[in-house]
Parts: structure tokens; C-alpha cells; sequence
């Protein structure tokens, strides 16, 4: 109910808006805005360049593909420009305002004639925004992926700065943070667990994304809630021209997509799926227990667009999938689910809205069936989000946006009984918590002059601690002392905190800019986790009495140089962040179905610092990246290596990474990447004690020792279908090897005590994925 | 009985699926030899021991080097006794049968008369755990199991939890006398948090291993008419606490569901390591009958 109020005065707010904020006529000045779309599918190109060639300056289209830009009345030659894109470039006579929705074609061999001389994007070197990475569902294909299945997950991996927690892993680190401190977004819905398959691949099937962007530091102010870095994953709108169909036949996947009009250039769908059938290479089966062996999960978006009129425009969009595992004996089904609606208004070509609510939930539940220890176990994360942005065009130099964001959260972090009468187990239940998560935010993007462009945000953030549930308080010794018992709706505890976040561009020249950034995150929802990787069954659980939020300052400056006609662009980036409120674990925690969890968490600080090095091109026969990044990443926890700082498990010294891909002609295309990095920390026994029988490793300092190095080379070939006039059906057939060279890389490493000498132990190493071919025919039509 | 089995699922499909393991060569430091506890005590008419060494290098691939001629007192609430080093086995302290175990007091015992650090100056430990009463086993139960890749023989216990207080649990297993899981890391071991007070009834506590994911087979498989005995420990928390860290440092880590290596912990004070470990038995046995054989056999 109380939800129902505050949307009807949201709603009510955008109104009264509406007639107020009618167009001001200061200075005479008038506005171009409108949308710039993709010219063969109606979809919304985000981050396109719009430029006033007599200004020698312009704007960028923004998450909607919505753009305005305010000029004195006259004649100017505008470049309407997209990367891949042709760009367009028109003669415009502009005396009062003016709706222009452009549509750009997409840059295609066959047509080499046509391109438009202009200027290229430039933004790499003038935006202020810094440590962001932007990828488009068509360069994550031309990356060699295992398996065959392409992943941006796995393709962000492969950016400096950022890492994968351990070997095929879903799971990130940026720039030495932890992989809970990444807010991964699909359409604005918050992904908790972004993994399939115990993380080997990520929920994002790449037939339905459009646009991923990475922060890895200076995150909008209009985001937050984590520490390290914001992954924005915008799904397809849907081809609002025709029909349109594309998919692919792999190895372990298939996947099919469809998309069209619905009421042409108004409504469009897409409809995108995907299902594993990995049982089939299930060796544990033998056949009698195929019948009820499952390994395997699916995938589903949705997306439905509708404009109303070119002012307003309504979206929905949903993503369900599931992995289930089953064997004789037990099972476990996991998975996320989120919905996004979506309304765009434009107020006027100045003013631009967006209001959105969001649901977003993760669960899991798994059992065993022997007998009558058969149990079930269930747990539960459910958010529900009302979210309002704002961009205000003021003029040429001033874009002001701010908006204000509130989450509810409600997580049941474990609930487990006993099934059937026979059972032995009693009911066991972590109680819910809930929580409200707000932040209200306002920035500014400036242009100071010819040289200088700053953004700057203010952002106000809290968590309120909502009843009804028991808190315990704990003694210097962690045992729970009191218990504090708290009414259903009570507020009983509050955080609030002022995140700032600047960062400003100097240009040198037109191809040099310096950047700088200085940022504060606040984050007050931690994953329960003591592991190195995720994994299905991980918790989630809110910031409360007992623990802080956590806050890390962090400050980046940076070198970009653009080459070549800006087909080369170059960038050193060097970051140091400091972090408050750092949460690890104590030894051997028990963090599941434990209702006094908060006792096994240890809290200190941490702090990262590194240089990221990354030339990207962009020629005509060769695409790609190398990047390099020298980093540290320490932690130092009161109760935890006796007090001393100590390694996080994320901090790897050197990284190098190569991604390259190489056009041999319109039909033959090869991919290969190369990576390397400094072997994780990890600790290793430094002495032996004989106990019971077993020889126990007694260990020194934390990840005082380091695996050996990783290294790995991934190639790929793709071979298109020739094509022929009149044939609707395109097909190519891509075949990969992953870690070509079969190189043995360390999983992970433990010590064993010999069967048969009980008083030998030996060092053994765990690896994957040894030269791992593929083959995946993909098609369109 | 505890979530460690569910956790196991997947290792063991995440394993058998993508991953291989061998040996590699590690360079590992040397640490200063810090002393270590290993010692028993229970409600049983036998013998038990103190056994008190040095730790060694991880890949000292040899016998721990023992302490000898330490001063070591076993005490309760009542009485106090000095225990006598086994001369013919020099580092172990024999706990006579004549001194009996009284349930819920609280054994100590004090090391003194040693100088581990060879400063000159001898230190003393301590290190306390209390007797409980056993809990009765009702009767058990035998199955054969053949999922996962591995065949194996499981034991099935039938008893009461005891409702007014929380208890721990370990479990042994003995084919014809024979202790099979002679090591921590093999017992099992479960908490009533789940079942407190209630019935058990058949629920697998150990297992027998006939053969393994390797295709391994065991040596000694079950026979008609062999005896098959359950030990079930009554044992304290921190005891639990304990093998669970056992279980977990000397197991497969993945980094999955590993968290980072971390020493066990100790009972022993005084920053030595090892575990004095005190609990109570109830044993019951069952013999192999044709039945139970045909279970492996049909």
C-alpha cells in the first residue's frame, strides 16, 4: 500500500513537472535533441556522437539513445557519428527547436565507397569520465570463448584492471576488490549471482545484449551501492522493422532468438533462450542413474518496447534462468530472476525522464533423498526498486543530472527441514531480513572553456534496518551475549553517508587529454563468502548493528592519446583506492544457515594501488587490445595473520592481456588471445604436526606464497556462409580451442598424506579446461 | 548429515567433469618447531596416551621428533595423576586403565619440564575438555551404495538425541575389531543443530569403501559373518570444531568452496598446537549377514 502512495506521487511529481518545465527561451538559444537509432532495427544506440562542426564541439547520445543540444539560432553542419557506423553528416538550419531522430547504418565491407569523411569519435580523449570500458555484443563474439560460448563476462575479464576470481570463473575482481563489490545491472535489474554451471559461464547470453559498459572506478553518482565498480548491461529493444531471427548450434548450448515489430515502428519484441545440454557429457552417469541425472541450465529475456509518441516510451524487460543439478541422491536448482519496466519521458528537448521499477530475486533450494535424512533447503533474496532519473540539457555546457533511488530488500538466508514423517530433522531458520537501501544524487557535466571538462556528482546513500528480526550482540569474543528482538516495520537501524565523486579531463591537444578522478563509494550489502570463486549457495546479507558499511575512497589520474586518425587510442590509468570496513572471515567460519553469521565476520581495512596500461585498435583487417596492469591489493584485519597486513586473494602483481582479431577477407575471420598473470596468493604450510593420525599442516602468514604463473592462449576461425542475393539466411561456423598449448594451470594447490606411508606428504595441483576445442555454427535470418 | 555432503555433490561433479589433479613440486619454508599435543581420553576400560612432539617441516616425509621426559599430570575434580613415559616408545605417557573417567568433569592436563624453545627456561602447558555422558545406540542398520562412482558399504544408526542440551557427534567404524578409520580426517561427525531431541532412525553416519572413483578396489571387502562396529563419540564443541578443521586442511581444496588454508585449532595453551581430545563411547555392532551380502551382490 505504502508503495502504491509513493509511485502515485512520483507520478503526480512528473507531471506537475510536466507543465512547469515548459522549454525556456533564455538567449534565444534552441534545441536539437531526438533519438539516434540503428538505420536496419530501430535500436537505440547509446553513447553515439552528435557534433556541431562549426562549434567544434557536441554531445553524446545517453543510455536511452536520447540526446539535445542547445545552440543560437543559424546553419550549422552536424555529425551524426556511432563506432562500426556510418557517419552521417547534415546540413541543419536551426531556428527553433527541433526534433531529429537520426538512423545510422552500420558500416559493412561491401559499401567501402560510402563512408563519410569526418571526424572520428573522439570521446576517449575528451570525456572526463575515466576507467570505463565499453564493449558491444559484436566484439564479445570475435573473442575465442570456451566452450564456444561467448561471454562479456568473460571478455571484461580480459580488460586491465580487471580479473577473474579463479580459472572459468563468472566471478570478477577490479582493481583488487572483491567480487561483491561489483553492481552487475541488466537492464538497471541487479544480477546477484551472474554464473551458470558453478560460474564456468555467465547468465548473459550475448544474442540478447546490446551495449556493456564497465566502470572500474568513477562510477556516475547516479549508481551506487558498490564498492569497486558498475557492470551496465543493456538488453536489445526488439527490431521495430521486420522480423528477425538469429541463433546458434554449439557444442553444450543452443540458442535462439526472435525479434520483430508488433505494430511496426511502435511496438517491438525480442524473445531470446538458451539451454544447456551438458548432461550429455555427465561421465558420473552410468545407466542406470541417466534416467535421473541433470546438469543443465536455461536462459530467458524478454523484452518488450513501445513508443507511445516520440515522448514517451514505455519498456519491459524480464530475464529468468535456472541451473539444476541432480543425481540419485541430492540436488540443487539455482537462479536469478529480474524484471525492469520502464518509462521514458521527455518533458521538453531540454528535460529528459526516467522512471523505472525494478524486481529482482535469486534463489536457491536443494535436497538430499536418502532416506530419512531427506531434507530440503531453501534460500531466498528478493529486492523490489522504484528508481527516477533525470537529464537536464542546461546548455552547450552544462548536462545536470539527478534522480533518487530506493530498494527494498528481503533476504531469507536459509530455511532447512526435514521432508516426510520419518525425518529426523527439525525446522531450521535463518529468520528474513529486510532492509531499505535509498540514494538521492545530483551531477553536473561541464565544459569549462575549450579545454577543460569536469563532472561532478553528489550522492546521499543509506540503509535502514527493518524489523521484524532478532539481532544479536556480540561480546570482544564474538559469542552472542544479548539478544535484541525488533518489531515487524520497526527501523531500528540506520547508515547514511555523502559519496562525492568528481573527475575532469584536460585536452592537450586534439588527440591528448589528462584525466583525473577522485570518487567515494559506500556499499551496505555484502556477500557471505569466504571462498576465493562464487558459488550457488552463497548468501547474501545487509549491513546491520554489527556491521559497518563498507567505504572506499579512491583517487585515479590518467594519460590518453588517441593515434592513426584515432583508430589507435591509448590510455595509462593509475589508480589507489583505500577501503574502510573491510569484511573477511574468521578461520574455518560457518557462514551457512548460521543465524548468528555476523559473529564469524571480521572486519578491518584494506587498500589497492596500480597502473593499468591498454592500447586499443581498431584498423581495418585487425581489431583488439593489449593491456597491461601492474597492481597490489592489501588487507589488514585486527583478528586475522595475527594483525599484519596481508595479500588479498585478488592481488595480482603483473597481468597482461592480448585480444586480437584479424579480417582475412569478408568470409574468413580469425580470433586469439593471450593472457598472463602473477600466480594468485595463496598460504602454504610452512610445518607438519602428527594428530590423530593425520599430518596436519600448520601454515605461517596468509597468502604469503603464490601459485605458479598463469598463462593461457585461446584462438578461434570463424567461416561465413557466401552470401547470395535474395537469401534471407546467413550462417558461419566458428571453431575455437581454448588454452591451445594445454598449459597446466593451477586451480588449485593442497597437500595429501600418502596411502600408503603415513609419514609422506605430497603437493597436488587441480586444473582445467586442457585444450578445449569447439565448434558452434551460428545463424541469422 | 551436515551440508559438507552437499557441498560434496559438487565437487565431485565439478571434478569429474572439467578437472584432473597431479603432483607438483613446491618449494615450502621452514617454520620454528612449535611443541604438539596429541592426546585421548575417554570413558573406556583401556590404556590411553599423551603423545608429545616437535612439528617438522611439512616435507620432513619422517616421524615427528618426540618429547621426552616431560612432566605429565592428568587431573580431574577428585584426583590427579603423574603419568609415566612408555620407555619402549619414548614421547608417548600412558594414561592407566586404573584411572577412570567420570562423566561431565573436566579432565586438565599439564605439561611441565620442557623446554621447546631452548632458551634455558622450561615452560608449561595446560589443556582442559570435558567428559560427557555417551548417548545409547539403539541398534544399526547396513546398505550398499553404489552412486557416484564409488561402491561402498554404509552404516545406518538408529538412537535418540538427547533433547535438553546441544550435542556433538563422532563417528568410527571397526571391521572385525579393526579400527577402518583410524585417522581424523576419516571419522564423521555431526551437530544436533539440525535433529536436536529427535529419533534417528537409519541415518548413515559411516561407510566402508570397496571401491573408489579410480576403480580401485579394496583389498578386505565385507564377508559373510564379519562384525561390523559403530563407535559413536559424545564429544564437545570445540572438539568438533576441530575435526571439522581436520577435515577441511587435510581434504581437496577447490576454490569453490575452500576458503583460505587456516591453522586448526588447539585446546593445548600456551601457543602449542595439537588437541587433547575427551569423549565418551557407545558401541554397537551388527554381523554381515547373507542378506546385507546380497545387497552388494544382486
Amino acid at each position: 500500500m505504502q508503495k502504491n502512495i509513493i509511485l502515485i506521487i512520483i507520478i503526480q511529481l512528473i507531471l506537475l513537472l510536466d507543465t512547469y518545465a515548459k522549454p525556456e527561451k533564455l538567449n534565444d538559444k534552441v534545441v536539437l535533441s531526438g533519438y539516434i537509432k540503428d538505420a536496419s532495427n530501430g535500436e537505440l544506440l547509446i553513447g553515439a556522437n552528435i557534433y556541431f562542426k562549426e562549434l567544434k564541439t557536441g554531445t553524446i547520445s545517453n543510455l536511452y539513445g536520447f540526446y539535445s543540444f542547445s545552440v543560437d539560432p543559424g546553419v550549422y553542419e552536424v555529425d551524426f557519428a556511432y563506432m562500426g557506423y556510418k557517419t552521417i553528416s547534415k546540413q541543419l538550419k536551426i531556428t527553433q527547436d527541433m526534433d531529429l531522430d537520426i538512423e545510422l547504418e552500420e558500416e559493412t565491407e561491401s559499401i567501402q565507397e560510402v563512408v563519410v569523411l569526418s571526424k572520428k569519435p573522439d570521446a576517449n580523449v575528451r570525456d572526463p569520465q575515466m576507467s570505463v570500458q565499453k564493449l558491444q555484443s559484436k566484439d564479445v563474439k570475435a573473442v575465442p570463448a570456451l566452450m564456444g560460448e561467448v561471454d562479456v563476462i568473460k571478455v571484461l575479464q580480459l580488460m586491465p584492471g580487471v580479473q577473474a576470481t579463479s580459472e572459468g570463473s563468472s566471478g570478477f575482481s577490479v582493481r583488487g576488490g572483491n567480487p561483491d563489490q561489483n553492481l552487475v545491472l541488466l537492464d538497471e535489474a541487479i544480477v546477484y549471482n551472474a554464473g551458470h554451471m558453478l560460474g564456468f559461464f555467465s547468465v548473459f547470453n550475448n544474442d540478447a545484449i546490446k551495449d556493456v559498459k564497465l566502470y572500474k572506478g568513477d562510477i556516475p553518482a547516479s549508481s551506487g551501492g558498490r564498492l569497486s565498480s558498475l557492470v551496465d548491461v543493456r538488453m536489445n529493444d526488439g527490431n521495430n522493422k521486420k522480423i528477425e531471427g538469429k541463433g546458434g548450434i554449439g557444442l553444450i548450448s543452443s540458442r535462439l532468438t526472435l525479434e520483430g515489430p508488433i505494430i511496426k515502428n511502435k511496438t517491438s519484441f525480442i524473445v531470446s533462450g538458451r539451454r544447456t545440454y551438458a548432461d550429455l557429457f555427465l561421465p558420473i552417469v552410468t545407466d542406470e542413474e541417466a534416467q535421473d541425472s541433470r546438469l543443465h541450465f536455461y536462459d530467458l529475456n524478454i523484452k518488450l518496447k513501445h513508443v507511445i509518441n516520440n515522448h514517451n516510451r514505455l519498456y519491459f524487460s524480464t530475464y529468468m534462468g535456472r541451473d539444476v543439478f541432480k543425481d540419485v541422491n541430492s540436488q540443487i536448482d539455482y537462479g536469478n530472476q529480474t524484471f525492469t519496466l520502464r518509462w521514458n519521458h521527455v518533458y521538453n528537448p531540454k528535460l529528459f525522464s526516467n522512471l523505472t521499477f525494478v524486481g529482482s530475486k535469486y534463489d536457491y533450494e536443494l535436497g538430499t533423498s536418502e532416506e530419512t535424512s531427506e531434507f530440503t533447503w531453501k534460500s531466498r533474496l528478493r529486492d523490489f526498486s522504484l528508481k527516477l532519473d533525470y537529464n537536464y540539457y542546461l546548455n552547450p555546457n552544462n548536462t545536470i543530472s539527478f534522480g533518487f533511488q530506493s530498494i527494498s530488500h528481503r533476504i531469507n538466508p536459509g530455511t532447512a527441514q526435514g521432508k516426510g514423517e520419518e525425518s529426523m530433522f527439525s525446522k531450521v531458520e535463518v529468520p528474513d531480513s529486510r532492509g531499505l537501501e535509498h540514494g538521492v544524487y545530483i551531477a553536473n557535466s561541464q565544459k569549462i572553456g575549450a579545454r577543460l571538462n569536469v563532472r561532478y556528482g553528489l550522492r546521499f546513500s543509506g540503509l535502514q534496518n527493518v524489523g521484524e528480526v532478532t539481532v544479536y550482540e556480540f561480546d570482544e569474543n564474538y559469542e552472542a551475549i544479548n539478544e535484541l528482538h525488533y518489531k515487524s516495520g520497526d527501523i531500528f537501524n540506520s547508515y547514511w553517508g555523502w559519496e562525492p565523486r568528481i573527475s575532469m579531463s584536460y585536452i592537450l591537444n586534439p588527440t591528448t587529454s589528462i584525466k583525473s578522478s577522485y570518487s567515494k563509494t559506500r556499499q551496505y550489502i555484502h556477500l557471505a563468502s569466504n571462498s576465493t570463486s562464487t558459488t550457488p549457495l552463497d548468501v547474501w546479507f545487509m549491513s546491520s548493528p554489527n556491521v559497518k558499511p563498507q567505504i572506499c575512497d579512491q583517487f585515479s589520474a590518467g594519460l590518453f592519446r588517441n593515434f592513426a586518425d584515432h583508430t589507435i587510442e591509448s590510455s595509462i590509468e593509475l589508480f589507489y583506492k583505500d577501503m574502510k570496513n573491510t569484511i573477511d572471515f574468521k578461520d574455518h567460519p560457518d557462514l551457512l544457515l548460521n543465524d548468528k553469521m555476523e559473529g564469524e565476520i571480521r572486519t578491518g581495512k584494506s587498500w589497492a594501488y596500480g597502473a593499468e596500461f591498454l592500447i586499443k585498435f581498431n584498423l581495418e583487417k585487425f581489431n583488439g587490445w593489449v593491456g597491461y596492469t601492474w597492481s597490489k591489493s592489501w588487507r589488514k584485519i585486527p583478528e586475522i595473520n595475527e594483525g599484519r597486513k596481508y595479500l588479498s586473494p585478488y592481488s595480482h602483481d603483473h597481468d597482461i592481456s592480448l585480444v586480437l582479431n584479424h579480417k582475412i577477407n569478408n568470409r574468413y575471420q580469425v580470433g586469439l588471445n593471450w593472457v598472463y598473470f602473477t600466480g594468485s596468493p595463496y598460504t602454504a604450510p610452512n610445518g607438519r604436526m602428527f594428530v590423530g593420525g593425520d599430518i596436519v599442516p600448520i601454515y605461517s602468514a596468509r597468502n604469503e606464497e603464490r601459485m605458479p604463473d598463469y598463462h593461457r592462449m585461446d584462438v578461434s576461425f570463424t567461416i561465413k556462409n557466401k552470401k547470395k542475393e535474395g537469401r534471407r539466411w546467413e550462417g558461419e561456423w566458428n571453431f575455437s580451442v581454448y588454452n591451445l598449448y594445454g598449459r597446466k594451470n593451477a586451480w588449485s594447490i593442497f597437500f595429501e598424506q600418502d596411502d600408503k606411508d603415513p609419514y609422506k606428504a605430497t603437493a597436488q595441483k587441480t586444473y582445467l579446461f586442457q585444450f578445449v576445442p569447439s565448434v558452434t555454427y551460428n545463424f541469422k535470418f | 548429515m551436515k551440508n559438507y555432503n552437499i557441498k560434496y555433490l559438487f565437487l565431485v561433479i565439478v571434478i569429474s567433469l572439467f578437472s584432473c589433479t597431479e603432483e607438483i613440486e613446491m618449494d615450502l619454508k621452514s617454520s620454528e618447531p612449535k611443541f604438539v599435543v596429541d592426546a585421548v581420553f575417554t570413558d573406556q576400560d583401556i590404556d590411553h596416551f599423551v603423545k608429545l612432539s616437535i612439528s617438522s617441516d611439512y616435507f620432513s616425509n619422517s616421524i615427528s621428533p618426540v618429547v621426552s621426559g616431560a612432566t605429565v599430570v592428568l587431573s580431574d575434580e577428585l584426583k590427579e595423576i603423574e603419568l609415566e613415559e612408555d620407555l619402549t616408545n619414548l614421547g608417548t605417557y600412558i594414561i592407566p586403565r586404573t584411572f577412570k573417567g567420570i562423566y561431565n568433569q573436566v579432565y586438565t592436563l599439564t605439561i611441565s619440564g620442557v623446554d621447546i624453545d631452548g632458551d634455558g627456561v622450561e615452560e608449561s602447558y595446560t589443556a582442559s575438555n570435558t567428559l560427557y555422558e555417551p548417548i545409547p545406540i539403539i541398534k544399526l542398520g547396513m546398505n550398499w551404495d553404489a552412486s557416484r562412482n564409488e561402491e561402498r558399504w554404509t552404516i545406518q544408526l538408529y538412537s535418540k538425541d538427547n533433547p535438553d542440551k546441544e550435542d556433538f557427534y563422532a563417528f568410527a567404524v571397526y571391521v572385525n575389531g579393526k579400527l577402518f578409520s583410524d585417522q581424523i580426517s576419516e571419522l564423521e561427525y555431526a551437530w544436533d543443530r539440525y535433529f536436536n531431541g529427535n529419533d534417528v532412525s537409519g541415518v548413515t553416519v559411516q561407510s566402508i569403501l570397496e571401491e573408489d572413483s579410480d576403480g580401485k578396489k579394496t583389498e578386505t571387502p565385507i564377508q559373510l559373518g564379519d562384525w561390523v562396529k559403530l563407535e559413536m563419540q559424545t564429544i564437545n564443541e570445540d572438539y568438533y570444531h576441530f575435526i571439522n578443521a581436520v577435515h577441511e586442511e587435510t581434504g581437496l581444496q577447490v576454490p569453490l568452496f575452500s576458503g583460505p588454508p587456516a591453522n586448526v585449532p588447539s585446546n593445548v595453551s600456551n601457543g602449542a598446537k595439537g588437541f587433547f581430545r575427551v569423549y565418551s563411547v557407545s558401541v554397537d555392532s551388527i554381523q554381515v549377514t547373507q542378506e546385507i551380502l546380497d545387497l552388494r551382490d544382486q
